[in-house]
């Protein structure tokens, strides 16, 4: 048990402290309140808005309709962070072994949030494509 | 040729175009629905995959296999969902992954749960979250099966909304083709010769 004497030194200690001063105490420090990352938004970090923007092109297959592009971006932006949470389920899994299984519970939150935005943005982007290609049919 | 006969005709050449419009819709369908994939005949084409291609693979990113699993059988998995259901876009290609790292979840969450009522002494620390466990377990088939409904849901919308919007062309061209009927015996020699129309039985009988 730590004794009043240590709790003092410690209390003094920690006044006397300036916080980290290196850089990459810096960077270990700014982490410290990240436990997984998954409230961050997709875009606000720029490797994964690379990849929205890679896989909403595959998913818009050539099509150069700017409203397919926007929903296509909405639907990959919810697939990244689909894939995260499925990157941090995995390592969490690890975990269950060893009887975490709360840890694991806590991240269907965010994974029910995800996926529910992306069957919303898969079916405006269906119903879009529809009319998009009736139209062009139309013209025809 | 009477003008009962007149009508018939007509009849026929809707039904001609309906047939040709649905064809060149569904196939207009077919080729959006590639998406960035440069696939023809995509049913054939998966049906016929000896593994999932590596656009695809690189596209799904790590398997969710544990050290301990077996990763050949999570791959046969993933080709044997991937033929029965015969992915069309990217979409349903990320959905494919979806419903096989749940089912492969589903599965070793009721390994453990088996585990834990077998009362493995290390899975006896773990009796307090059996009830957790049945939790995420049935969270994790739930999703499951929304994404299945999601598959459903997608194919029968699609084809239905092309259906109706196909259908409301073809009954707008109807309209447009109608109008010359009276006209029908003078020029019957110039028709297209539609097979609907050779062989409707009315026209046949006269």
């Amino acid at each position: 048990m730590t004794t009043a004497r240590q709790i003092k030194a410690n209390r003094a200690n920690a006044r006397s402290s300036t916080g980290p001063r290196t850089d990459q105490g810096k960077a270990r420090a700014s982490r410290s309140a990240l436990r997984h990352g998954l409230s961050v938004p997709v875009l606000s970090n720029p490797s994964l808005s690379k990849q929205v923007e890679d896989l909403a092109l595959k998913i818009l297959g050539g099509n150069a309709n700017r409203v397919l592009l926007e929903l296509a971006r909405a639907i990959a932006e919810a697939q990244i962070d689909l894939d995260r949470i499925r990157d941090a389920r995995r390592e969490v899994t690890a975990l269950t072994l060893n009887g975490k299984v709360g840890q694991l519970a806590l991240l269907d939150r965010y994974e029910r949030r995800a996926r529910s935005r992306r069957k919303s943005a898969t079916r405006a982007f269906d119903a879009a494509r529809v009319e998009c290609m009736l139209d062009c049919e139309g013209t025809n | 040729v009477d003008s009962s006969q007149g009508h018939d005709y007509a009849r026929a050449q809707f039904h001609a175009i309906f047939t040709h419009r649905c064809e060149h819709l569904a196939g207009e369908s077919s080729k959006a629905m590639l998406g960035g994939m440069t696939m023809s005949n995509q049913d054939l084409i998966v049906k016929e995959m000896t593994q999932i291609p590596a656009e695809i693979e690189e596209l799904w990113g790590e398997p969710p296999v544990l050290p301990t699993e077996d990763l050949k059988a999570y791959e046969k998995l993933c080709l044997e969902v991937a033929k029965n259901v015969g992915p069309t876009d990217i979409i349903e290609w990320l959905w494919i992954k979806d419903i096989c790292d749940l089912s492969w979840e589903i599965r070793r969450l009721r390994g453990l749960k088996v585990r834990l009522v077998k009362g493995d002494g290390y899975f006896n620390t773990m009796a307090r979250n059996y009830g957790r466990l049945d939790a995420v377990a049935a969270a994790v088939e739930s999703r499951r099966n929304a994404v299945l409904r999601e598959i459903e849901r997608r194919r029968e919308s699609v084809a239905s909304r092309l259906r109706k919007a196909s259908d409301d062309i073809i009954d707008g061209e109807f309209t447009e083709h109608r109008a010359p009927t009276e006209t029908i015996d003078e020029t019957e020699g110039d028709r297209p010769a539609l097979a609907e129309a050779n062989h409707h039985p009315t026209r046949d009988a006269a």
